[in-house]
C-alpha cells in the first residue's frame, strides 16, 4: 500500500535521478563519455543516500503518520495518569451521555418526521372560536369540506369509544378507534391479514365490522390466523372480523389529537365509522379530530387559504355559527407541541450541566499543563515545532472528549432507558426512541465539540504568546491562569446555580399545585370506573337500575359514608361541552357560556364534600326531571349578579332541546385540570345524558380500596358480562393529574444534583490550585505570626467571592429565560425572592464546603516546608 | 579557495534559491544549483544534492511553490518557483544583508 511516505520517497528519487541525469548529459557535452560523466554527476551531486535522509529530515513525517503518533501519545499520557483520566472521563460522560440521552428522546418526539408515508403532508383540521378552542371538528363540517375544497385528501375523522368485548372469555373493556376508512391507509397501516375498511362500510348498519391491532390479536386471540371471518360480539351486537393490521403500525395517540385534555387511549381495534344522524347535527357535534393529507403540490398555506375560503360558505348556509374557523396544522407538529416544552426544558438542563462539566475539566488539563512544563520544555528544545505541540495538545482532548463520548453512550442507553419507563404519557411516540445512528452521530460531534473546547485555552496558551516566557514562568506567577480559571469557576458557578433554581421553582409550583382548593376533598374515595357500552345499556333506564343496586349494596356495608355515580371525575380531562343558552337570552351562539356537563347520582356531592351555596342538592325524585344543579362560576355567567335559582335554558344551541331549570348552584371544582381555572359545570340528574362509561365513588372513613372487592362483586352479581371496573382512589386521580410535572421535576432535580457535584468539584479545584500556586505566600504568612485561621478565613473568602460572582451572574441568565420558564411555573415568578435567597445559600454552601478542604490544608502549612519547597 | 556550500550558513543558501527563482522564473533542481555555481563564478563548488533539503524547508515556509514538468531531457522533472510571501521575504533578507554590509563595512573601515 502506498503510504503517503514512500510516495514522497519514490517522487524524490525520480527528481534525483533526473537530476543525475541533465548533469550527466552535461558532462558528455563537455565530452567526456558516458560512464565518466555518469561518475562525475554522483561525484558533484553528492552522496545521494545523504541527500535523500537531509531532505527527509526536513520533511518531517507526513501528516496522517505523526497524527497517528500524536494520538498513540495521547493515550499513553492519559493511561499514565489514572485519576486524572478517570475524573475527566467521568465528568464528560456524564454531560455527554446525559446530552446524548435526551438528545435521542427529543429527536423522535420532535424533530423526526412520524413513521408514516410522507408524513410532513399529513395535516389536522381543528375548529375554533374567538371566545373557545381550538376543538375538534364537526362531522357536517367534515364533509362540507371535503365535497368542496380540492387541497386535501382523504380528510378523514377519527373518534374513540369504548367497548365491551363479551363471548370469548373474560369480559374486557375495549378501547376501539372508530374511523372514516380512508384514514388507515393513509397512515400507511396495511392488514397483515385479511383487509382493511371498504368505503361503504362507513353506513350505519353495514359498520359491524373490525380490525385488531396485532396487539390485541396474539394477546386476545392467540395470534390464530383464522379469526378473520369470524364473528365477535362488541357491546352484545355481533362484529366481524375483517383484518387484523400489521405489527409495525402505530396510530397517533388519540390523546394529542385534541388540544384540550382528555383522557390517556391507545386503540386496540378499529371500526368504521358510521355516523348516526343524530351524530352529524348542522350544529354542533364538535368531536371528531380530522386528519387529511395535503393534495400534491399544495402547501400549507394554500390549503389553510382554501380552507378558509370554504368556511366561509359553510357559514353562510348555517346562521349560527358566525366566528366559526378552520385551522389547518402539520399533525407532526401537533403531537409534538404538547411535550416540547418539557424535552426543551431538559435539554437545556442537560446542556447546562455538559458546559459545567467542559469547565471542570479544561481547568484539570490547564493545570496539568502547567505541570508539565518541563516536559513541553523538552520537546520544544529538541526542535518540536509550536505548531507540532499545539497540535499534540489539541489531539490529546480530542482524544479525552472521544473517550468520555464513549463512556457517554453507556450513560445515555442509561438516561434513555430511565425517560422512556418514568415519563407521563404526555410524551407521544417514545416506543420509537433507541440509541440510533443519529444519536451516535450527535454523540461523536458532541465528543469533539467538548474535546476542542477544552483544549482551546491549554493549546492557546501554547500557541499565542511568549513560549519562553511561559516555560520560564515560576509556580507564584501564574497570575492570569488563576484568573482564567476563577472566571471559569463563576460561570460554572452560576450555571449551577440557575439549575438549582429553577428546581426550586418547579418545586415551588408543585407543592402550590397540590395545594390548590379543589373544590372538593379527595380524601378515602374509592373510584370504579365501569363501562357500559352496548346495546344491553343503550336505554338509561338500565344504567339506572344497575347502579341503584350496586349503590344500595354498597351504602349497607360498614363505614361507608355516601355511595354516587358520576359520568366523570374531576381532574381526568373535559367533559361533554355543551353551550348554555339562556332562555330568553339574545346572547349569540358563539357568545354563550360553556358548560361542562356531568351527570350525578344525588349523593355526589356529599361524597366529594362540594359546597352547596344556594338552593338545594339533586335528590332521587329528580331523575326524569329536567332539573340541574350548576358550579357558582357557570351560574354567574349565565346569570350574571342574579339569582339564578329557577331560571331556565337549554343546553346547545337547538331552540327545540329541552328545557332545564336551575334548583341549586354548588362551589366550584377544577374539573379539568389543578393548574387550570374551575371548571363551569352542569350537574344532571343521573342517568341523563350518560355516555357508556361511568364511574361509582364511594366515600368511606376507613381504607377505601378494601372495597373494590365488594364493588366488584356487586357489579358481577348483577351482570355477568360486565368488565371489571378500573379501581382508583380520588388521592389517585389528584396525583395522577400532576404526574407531568413531578416527572419534570424529579429531572431537574436529579441535574441540579450534578451541577452542584461538578461544580463544587470546579471550586475544590480552583481553591486547591490557587493554594498550591500561592504556598509561599501562605507559608510568609505563617511564618511572620498569622494566625491560622486567618489564613482558612482567607481562602474561605475566596470561594465565596466566587460563589457570590456566579449567583449574580445567574440572576440576568433567570431575567432573560424566565419567559420561557414562566409556562412551567404555578403560582411563582421565574425571578421570585424566596428561590433566590435559597439557591444563593445553596451556593454558598458549596463553596465552603468545597473550599473547606484546601482551605484547612492550607491553614495547617508548615510554613519551613513551603518556602524550602519552593 | 572553494568551499563547499555546506560551510555556507542555510539561511544564505536560502537567500540564494529565492534570488534565483526570482530572477530565473520556475526552475528544476538542477537548473537552480546550476545557477548559483555560475553566478558565484567558481568561488563556490556545490555538493548539487544538498539543495534538495533547502528546497522542502523553503516550501514548507510557503516561500516558494512546486509543480511537476517536463525537463529539457525529456523526463518529469519538479520546477520550483517563487510565491508572493517568498517575494516579500526576498526583499527583507536583502535588505536586512545590505544593512549588515554596509555597518561591517563601517566598521572595518573606521580608524581610531
Amino acid at each position: 500500500m502506498m503510504t503517503e511516505r514512500s510516495r514522497r520517497d519514490a517522487a524524490l528519487a525520480e527528481e534525483i535521478d533526473c537530476h543525475l541525469d541533465m548533469l550527466a548529459a552535461e558532462f558528455r557535452a563537455a565530452g567526456l563519455t558516458e560512464r565518466e560523466a555518469r561518475l562525475k554527476a554522483k561525484r558533484e551531486f553528492g552522496s545521494v543516500d545523504r541527500v535523500k535522509e537531509s531532505t527527509r529530515d526536513e520533511q518531517g513525517f507526513p501528516l496522517i503518520e505523526s497524527l497517528w503518533q500524536d494520538v498513540v501519545f495521547a493515550l499513553r499520557q492519559l493511561r499514565q495518569s489514572p485519576s486524572f483520566t478517570i475524573a475527566a472521563v467521568l465528568t464528560l460522560a456524564i454531560g455527554i451521555g446525559g446530552t446524548a440521552g435526551i438528545f435521542s428522546v427529543l429527536d423522535v418526539v420532535a424533530f423526526r418526521s412520524l413513521s408514516y408515508p410522507e408524513a410532513d403532508r399529513l395535516v389536522i383540521i381543528h375548529e375554533g372560536l374567538p371566545t373557545f378552542g381550538p376543538f375538534p371538528a364537526s362531522a357536517a363540517d367534515a364533509e362540507f369540506w371535503s365535497s368542496h375544497t380540492t387541497s386535501f385528501e382523504n380528510i378523514s375523522l377519527v373518534t374513540p369509544a369504548f367497548m365491551n368485548l363479551t363471548g370469548a372469555g373474560d369480559p374486557e373493556r375495549l378501547e376501539i378507534g372508530r374511523v372514516s376508512p380512508a384514514l388507515l391507509p393513509m397512515l400507511g397501516a396495511t392488514a397483515r391479514i385479511g383487509r382493511l375498511f371498504a368505503d361503504n362500510e362507513a353506513q350505519p348498519g353495514a359498520d359491524a365490522v373490525v380490525v385488531l391491532s396485532d396487539g390485541l390479536w396474539r394477546r386476545r386471540f392467540g395470534g390464530d390466523p383464522s379469526i378473520v371471518g369470524r364473528t365477535i360480539a362488541l357491546d352484545g351486537a355481533p362484529h366481524v372480523v375483517v383484518g387484523v393490521l400489521s405489527a409495525g403500525f402505530r396510530a397517533p395517540n388519540v390523546r394529542h389529537l385534541y388540544a384540550i385534555p382528555v383522557s390517556e387511549m391507545v386503540m386496540q381495534a378499529w371500526k368504521p365509522l358510521a355516523l348516526a344522524p343524530e351524530e352529524r347535527p348542522a350544529v354542533g357535534g364538535y368531536n371528531y379530530p380530522a386528519l387529511a393529507r395535503l393534495a400534491p403540490g399544495v402547501s400549507l398555506i394554500r390549503a389553510q387559504q382554501d380552507l378558509d375560503r370554504v368556511q366561509t360558505e359553510l357559514l353562510r348556509a348555517v346562521p349560527n355559527k358566525t366566528g366559526l374557523y378552520a385551522r389547518v396544522m402539520p399533525l407532526q407538529e401537533q403531537l409534538a407541541s404538547r411535550s416540547r416544552p418539557t424535552l426543551m426544558l431538559l435539554l437545556t438542563a442537560t446542556a447546562a450541566v455538559l458546559l459545567i462539566g467542559c469547565v471542570n475539566t479544561t481547568n484539570l488539563l490547564s493545570a496539568r499543563m502547567l505541570a508539565r512544563r518541563r516536559e513541553i520544555a523538552v520537546r520544544a528544545a529538541i526542535g518540536a515545532g509550536r505548531w507540532r505541540l499545539v497540535r499534540q495538545v489539541l489531539v490529546e482532548n480530542l482524544v479525552l472528549g472521544i473517550v468520555g463520548g464513549a463512556t457517554g453512550i453507556l450513560v445515555a442507553a442509561v438516561v434513555v432507558r430511565a425517560i422512556v419507563s418514568l415519563a407521563p404519557s404526555d410524551v407521544p411516540r417514545l416506543d420509537e426512541v433507541a440509541l440510533d445512528s443519529r444519536v451516535i452521530l450527535f454523540t461523536v460531534a458532541i465528543s469533539l465539540g467538548c474535546g476542542l473546547l477544552i483544549g482551546a485555552p491549554s493549546a492557546w496558551r501554547l500557541g499565542a504568546g511568549s513560549l519562553q516566557a511561559w516555560l520560564a514562568q515560576r509556580g507564584d506567577d501564574a497570575g492570569t491562569a488563576r484568573q482564567s480559571y476563577s472566571l471559569l469557576v463563576v460561570g460554572e458557578i452560576a450555571l449551577c446555580a440557575a439549575t438549582v433554581a429553577v428546581a426550586l421553582l418547579l418545586a415551588r409550583s408543585l407543592v402550590g399545585l397540590n395545594a390548590v382548593d379543589k373544590g372538593f376533598d379527595p380524601a378515602r374515595i374509592l373510584t370504579a370506573g365501569v363501562n357500559l357500552s352496548g346495546s344491553r345499556y343503550e336505554a338509561t333506564e338500565r344504567q339506572a337500575a344497575l347502579f341503584d343496586g350496586v349503590i344500595e349494596d354498597i351504602r349497607a356495608v360498614p363505614g361507608v359514608v355516601a355511595v354516587a355515580v358520576s359520568t366523570q371525575l374531576p381532574l381526568t380531562g373535559t367533559g361533554a361541552l355543551s353551550a348554555l343558552s339562556v332562555e330568553g337570552t339574545t346572547v349569540s351562539a358563539t357568545e354563550r357560556a360553556s358548560a361542562d356537563v356531568r351527570s350525578v347520582s344525588p349523593d355526589y356531592f356529599r361524597a366529594m364534600s362540594v359546597p352547596l351555596i344556594v338552593g338545594r342538592p339533586l335528590d332521587a325524585g329528580d331523575r326524569e326531571r329536567p332539573v340541574a344543579v350548576l358550579s357558582e362560576a357557570l351560574a354567574s355567567r349565565g346569570w350574571p349578579a342574579q339569582n339564578p335559582l329557577g331560571r331556565r335554558f337549554r343546553f346547545g344551541l337547538n331552540p327545540a332541546a329541552t328545557v332545564y331549570e336551575v334548583v341549586g348552584v354548588v362551589g366550584d371544582v377544577r374539573g379539568t385540570a389543578l393548574d387550570q381555572p374551575v371548571t363551569p359545570t352542569a350537574y344532571v340528574p343521573f342517568p341523563q345524558r350518560t355516555r357508556g362509561i361511568a364511574t361509582l365513588l364511594v366515600k368511606t372513613d376507613r381504607d377505601p380500596a378494601s372495597l373494590a372487592g365488594l364493588i366488584r362483586q356487586s357489579l358481577k352479581s348483577r351482570d355477568l358480562d360486565l368488565p371489571t371496573p378500573t379501581f382508583r382512589t380520588m388521592e389517585e386521580v389528584v396525583a395522577g393529574s400532576l404526574d407531568a410535572r413531578r416527572f419534570q421535576l424529579m429531572v431537574v432535580v436529579v441535574f441540579a444534583g450534578l451541577a452542584v457535584l461538578l461544580a463544587a468539584i470546579g471550586v475544590y479545584g480552583v481553591m486547591a490550585y490557587s493554594v498550591a500556586q500561592r504556598r509561599v505566600e501562605i507559608g510568609v504568612r505563617l511564618a511572620l505570626g498569622a494566625a491560622p485561621r486567618r489564613v482558612l478565613l482567607l481562602v474561605i473568602g475566596r470561594a465565596v467571592r466566587l460563589g457570590l460572582g456566579g449567583v449574580a451572574l445567574a440572576l440576568p441568565m433567570g431575567w432573560l429565560t424566565g419567559a420561557a420558564l414562566r409556562s412551567f411555573l404555578y403560582g411563582v415568578t421565574p425571578l421570585d425572592p424566596q428561590v433566590f435567597v435559597t439557591t444563593a445559600l445553596v451556593m454558598f454552601c458549596v463553596a465552603v464546603g468545597a473550599a473547606a478542604v484546601p482551605a484547612i490544608r492550607a491553614s495547617r502549612l508548615d510554613p519551613g516546608a513551603a518556602l524550602r519547597h519552593e | 579557495m572553494t568551499e563547499t556550500i555546506a560551510d555556507v550558513q542555510y539561511g544564505t543558501l536560502d537567500l540564494m534559491v529565492l534570488k534565483t527563482l526570482e530572477s530565473m522564473g520556475p526552475l528544476h533542481g538542477y537548473g537552480i544549483a546550476r545557477r548559483i555555481e555560475q553566478v558565484a563564478q567558481g568561488l563556490l563548488a556545490l555538493n548539487q544534492g544538498t539543495i534538495y533539503p533547502a528546497l522542502v524547508r523553503l516550501e514548507h515556509r510557503g516561500w516558494i511553490d512546486s509543480d511537476w514538468g517536463t525537463s529539457e531531457n525529456n523526463r518529469r522533472a519538479r520546477f520550483y518557483s517563487i510565491t508572493r510571501s517568498g517575494r516579500k521575504q526576498l526583499a527583507a533578507e536583502i535588505e536586512t544583508w545590505t544593512r549588515t554590509v554596509a555597518i561591517v563595512t563601517r566598521l572595518l573601515e573606521h580608524r581610531p
